[in-house]
């Protein structure tokens, strides 16, 4: 009985441990890349942001934290990161709102042309956000399609301020984003069951308690899902924010990138860098709170 | 559809666009007050459509639906206080035992303390008073079966509407469900209608049974008329097996067959051309040759033809036989507890009463 269980046991051991030792050797490639290019560089800005900077591209390799009490002090940065995080609520809440319908619409219709939909959907990212942003300003500006338009039927006296300026960011980037919040919803919503909206209806549910009762509830994981990619992505935006914003609007971005490469301040650059990162952390950390609060109610488990 | 029927359909029709044929066409149903009616058909013969239309889930072309002598064709779905068991359950997932079954009592605005009472009472009857608090995907497929059911009864429904609410489930437990389902259909009076594909779920839940194939209802009966006089080959050969004969008419209940002779038949034959008579494999005895009881003389109400046991199949309460007779070969099914096992090759006689030889329609 024992010499068989020992023989038994045995093989089944050897095996885990041939398997386990298989998956390391599958994600050693990966581990290999992310160290070179990303964990390394990351140690590199945190050790960064604790250098002085002396002036004229100087810096001085000690332990400080001058950079950080500059931006918590000076109300310019302060300004930055609130605009920065003010952008990210907006576009993100606005994109969520306007891709829902489209997500919804997605994953529950049944027409043949379900795929070449979702393709029309997707088909802005197929463009870079540079050529789409720019698309933006002939659109937005004081001389642009709308304004024109406007000024031509005799609606307005002035050009209406769409560039520029903090809205006109949000209106390009709501844009820009559109698609992937698209993606990342309909994806989420293939758990809603079309009988389930057909159940509520048949106990006597109408359409707006069906959908606050059963179907926002049950896609609300690809919400936050959306959500985060959108401000994750709206926070680091550094392109639109420039071009549209007009240099009205900073952005930590563009103000990480403008220190780093004209100011040549590097530890104050990777002291922002640091804090947006703190940012993107708090926003992941939040996001896994929600989710896993959503995931537990809707698994039905 | 007598007049006292508590569901009435009328000339109810669907035709869905791009196709040519209706799914379901001008059909007509009445289901008396606290019946339960099975809808009984293969796939695509438009069982699902008539029990969706009837809920309101699905939009007629054109007929009517009335439930207790008023018009609900065209109300919506959520105000015609049906009670609905679906295939897939439709259990809602975020929501736990009780709240699934409250969801019906919150949408007809009853008192908390009515609803907890109401719940805890109709748990009980399915048995699931323990699992009050579960969440629904912890439940079993037979609990989440009989959650589905009583969210659907605690609202009192006018109507009950279970759509193959078995066949999501493994082929034991259907069995246990079906007593059931059934226990508590009666119990609560409810007029149901039951969608199966399944002829002995149909056959053994239903009061009456509507066979339906390609949109139309075949034939419409308590289980035994649908069983024994079924009206036409398809329901002969959809619901339990049949052996089938093309006969010629030769006279009043006699018809000619090939090989066997004339026969005679219950039922009116067709005048003119080939018709089709049918016979039970439970309806023909079968002995072997050397049995005493064997050697009774065949006569016009039973005929008795000698034949060959070409195989045998044995299923322990049963044994089915195919026996070569005249150039036809016939499936017999006897109880296994009747005489000896007969092996193939054995020679034996079949008779048959001639009240069992039916004549069918279409």
């Amino acid at each position: 009985m024992t010499a068989d269980s020992t023989t038994l046991a045995l093989p089944a051991a050897a095996r885990r441990r041939r398997r386990l030792s298989g998956a390391w050797w599958l994600i050693l490639p990966g581990l290999v890349i992310l160290a070179f290019s990303y964990f390394a560089p990351m140690l590199w800005v945190v050790r960064m942001a604790f250098n002085r900077f002396i002036g004229g591209g100087g810096i001085e390799m000690t332990v400080s934290v001058d950079s950080f009490s500059e931006i918590f002090t000076d109300p310019y940065y302060l300004r930055v990161a609130g605009t920065t995080l003010a952008l990210g609520c907006w576009v993100s809440v606005l994109t969520v709102v306007v891709a829902y319908p489209l997500a919804l619409f997605l994953a529950r219709t049944t027409s043949k042309y379900k795929g070449l939909l979702t393709m029309f959907a997707i088909a802005p990212m197929l463009v870079s956000s540079v050529a789409r942003t720019y698309g933006w300003m002939v659109v937005l500006g004081n001389q642009g399609l709308i304004n024109t338009v406007l000024g031509g039927l005799g609606l307005t006296d002035a050009p209406v301020q769409l560039s520029n300026n903090f809205l006109g960011v949000v209106i390009a980037l709501v844009q820009i984003f559109l698609p992937y919040a698209v993606l990342a919803m309909s994806s989420g919503f293939g758990r809603l069951d079309a009988d389930l909206e057909l159940a509520a209806a048949s106990l006597g549910a109408g359409r707006i308690t069906r959908f606050l009762r059963i179907t926002l509830p049950l896609t609300l994981p690809g919400v936050l899902t959306a959500t985060l990619l959108v401000f994750v992505l709206t926070i680091s935006a550094y392109v639109t924010p420039r071009l549209i914003g007009g240099g009205r609007v900073f952005v930590l971005a563009a103000e990480i990138y403008d220190q780093a490469t004209n100011q040549l301040n590097w530890p104050l650059a990777a002291a922002l860098s640091v804090v947006l990162i703190v940012i993107f952390g708090t926003a992941i950390s939040l996001y896994q709170v929600l989710q896993k609060r959503v995931e537990k109610r809707m698994s039905g488990l | 559809m007598a007049d006292t029927d508590f569901l009435r359909v009328r000339r109810l029709r669907k035709e869905y666009p791009g196709t040519t044929a209706a799914a379901v066409a001008d059909i007509d149903l009445g289901v008396g007050e606290g019946e339960l009616l099975a809808l009984l058909g293969p796939s695509g013969c438009g069982k699902t459509t008539t029990l969706r239309m009837i809920a309101g889930l699905i939009a007629p072309t054109s007929g009517t639906i009335e439930v207790g002598g008023r018009d609900v064709t065209r109300v919506p779905v959520h105000k015609r206080g049906m009670g609905m068991v679906f295939q897939s359950f439709a259990l809602f997932p975020h929501l736990d035992v009780s709240a699934n079954v409250a969801f019906g009592l919150e949408m007809r605005g009853v008192k908390a303390a009515e609803r907890r009472a109401r719940i805890t009472a109709v748990l009980e009857r399915v048995e699931l008073g323990h699992l009050a608090d579960r969440r629904v995907g912890q439940l079993s497929g037979g609990q989440q079966q009989r959650v589905a059911l009583a969210r659907a009864l605690v609202v009192d429904p006018t109507l009950l509407l279970l759509d193959e609410p078995l066949s999501a489930l493994d082929a034991q437990l259907r069995q246990s469900l079906r007593v059931q389902i059934r226990e508590i259909q009666q119990a609560s009076g409810t007029t149901s209608v039951f969608v199966t594909h399944d002829q002995d779920e149909a056959l053994s839940m239903a009061d009456r049974v509507a066979v339906m194939n390609n949109g139309v209802v075949a034939q419409v009966g308590t289980p035994t008329e649908i069983y024994e006089r079924p009206s036409s080959v398809f329901v002969a050969t959809f619901i339990g097996r049949a052996n089938l004969f093309e006969a010629r008419p030769a006279g009043a209940g006699v018809v000619e067959v090939a090989g066997l002779g004339r026969l005679a038949v219950a039922g009116s034959a067709a005048s003119g051309g080939a018709v089709t008579a049918m016979i039970r494999p439970q309806s023909i005895v079968l002995r072997p040759v050397d049995d005493v009881e064997a050697d009774a003389p065949s006569t016009p109400t039973r005929p008795v033809f000698e034949g060959v046991v070409r195989s045998t199949s044995y299923t322990g309460d049963q044994i089915a036989y195919r026996v070569d007779v005249a150039g036809t070969t016939l499936d017999v099914e006897t109880t296994a507890t009747l005489g000896r096992i007969l092996a193939q090759g054995d020679r034996v006689r079949v008779s048959w009463s001639s009240d069992d030889l039916r004549l069918l329609g279409e």
